[in-house]
């Protein structure tokens, strides 16, 4: 393989076209015309893709005659797109049987609603600032949350955690 | 293995395949050309995991949605100009084959011929993709996300989840399109090349790795085709 371009010829390259129409053909003849279901027809289209797929990175790409080492390159690629679809659809078919038990099991959510709760409490007011029960010694609260200097309405989000 | 004195080379600026010297950094032509295409193939693998995250979101959305994406794809989508467009792409690729088959084999106005056809091939593509299918799309509103301005026709009304069905069909397809947009423009680079008898049996490494671009783009194709046209 090294030091020789593999030619392929004309006539071989016909047949692979051939077959390529050929299966393009059939992939819109049995989606059009053969109902296996929604899950059923998109199987058939994607073994019929896979086919031609085959064939043109194995002949059309070469890869069939080429140095091994790229298609170890496409073979990792495989692998990795095809851990992404399958764990993606493991996970998305399999939500209805994992949700109900969630639900039994899993603890509430972790909110961050210290803010709602200091407003329920009347520790802040409904603008998030803190209610001042020393309104006349500023500078004592100084180790609170640093919210009290001055009319500091901007740093709502700092009041929050 | 070819032994061409430098002076040689410089003489002809490398321009005639029969003159061609590899790199100062390699050892010969051949290990310039087996690095050259593993360097492709690298970057056509990152070139396909770009589209599995978009045949991902496929996945996704058509778990949670299926009734959308059926309907969605028979009504905005005409299989016909899909099939046309897929014809299209394999005669091109064959083209490209035969493309490089006539420069391994030195037929230069071969070579030439179908690198024009499979250029042409490529601009009905994109023409077909543009003047059939967007311009339509964005006259009547068929568009993603909140600029989804459709208000259905023949009895067809369109569910909360079509501009959905959209963005990932414009995303994809368009990605794709400037794929071709982009092969277009290697292969009519390959075709001025060419005319400078750039290519022949002992070095056509640019139109081999531009070849493998273009059959990238008809591998995507393959499985978008079926996927957002016919099964939806």
């Amino acid at each position: 393989m090294a030091h020789e371009h593999h030619i392929p010829s004309a006539r071989f390259m016909t047949i692979i076209l051939g077959l390529l129409l050929t299966a393009t053909a059939l992939t819109v003849y049995t989606a059009l015309k053969i109902d296996l279901g929604q899950v059923g027809n998109l199987i058939i289209a994607l073994l019929i893709a896979a086919f031609k797929a085959a064939l043109v990175v194995g002949f059309f790409m070469h890869l069939h005659w080429d140095n091994r080492f790229n298609a170890c390159v496409l073979l990792y690629c495989l692998i990795a797109a095809g851990t992404f679809l399958l764990f993606t659809t493991i996970d998305m078919t399999s939500r209805g049987a994992v949700d109900p038990w969630r639900a039994v099991t899993t603890p509430p959510p972790l909110v961050d609603n210290a803010r709602e709760r200091a407003i329920a409490d009347g520790r802040l007011d409904e603008h998030g600032n803190p209610v001042d029960e020393h309104a006349e010694d500023h500078g004592h609260s100084a180790e609170s949350d640093g919210t009290d200097h001055g009319a500091d309405h901007g740093a709502d989000e700092n009041v929050s955690h | 293995m070819t032994t061409i004195p430098a002076h040689d080379n410089e003489n002809a600026g490398a321009a005639n395949w029969e003159r061609y010297r590899h790199q100062p950094h390699w050892r010969n032509n051949q290990d310039e050309y087996d690095a050259a295409k593993f360097g492709m193939w690298l970057f056509l693998s990152t070139e396909l995991l770009l589209f599995s995250g978009m045949f991902v979101a496929y996945t996704i959305f058509r778990i949670m949605h299926t009734e959308t994406w059926g309907n969605a794809s028979h009504h905005y989508l005409d299989w016909r100009i899909g099939a046309i467009n897929t014809v299209v792409l394999l005669i091109s690729s064959w083209t490209m084959v035969m493309a490089i088959r006539s420069a391994q084999v030195n037929h230069q106005r071969a070579l030439r011929f179908h690198l024009v056809v499979t250029i042409l091939c490529g601009l009905f593509f994109l023409g077909a993709k543009v003047g059939f299918e967007y311009l339509p799309k964005l006259a009547k509103g068929e568009v993603p996300g909140s600029a989804f301005d459709y208000i259905g026709s023949h009895g067809y009304v369109p569910s909360d989840y079509d501009p959905l069905f959209l963005g990932l069909y414009w995303v994809a397809t368009a990605i794709h399109g400037s794929h071709v947009l982009i092969g277009v423009g290697l292969l009519t680079w390959c075709l001025l090349r060419a005319g400078k008898k750039h290519f022949g049996p002992k070095h056509f490494t640019a139109l081999e790795n531009v070849g493998l671009f273009w059959h990238l783009v008809d591998l995507i194709w393959i499985f978008l085709f079926p996927l957002l046209y016919l099964v939806g």
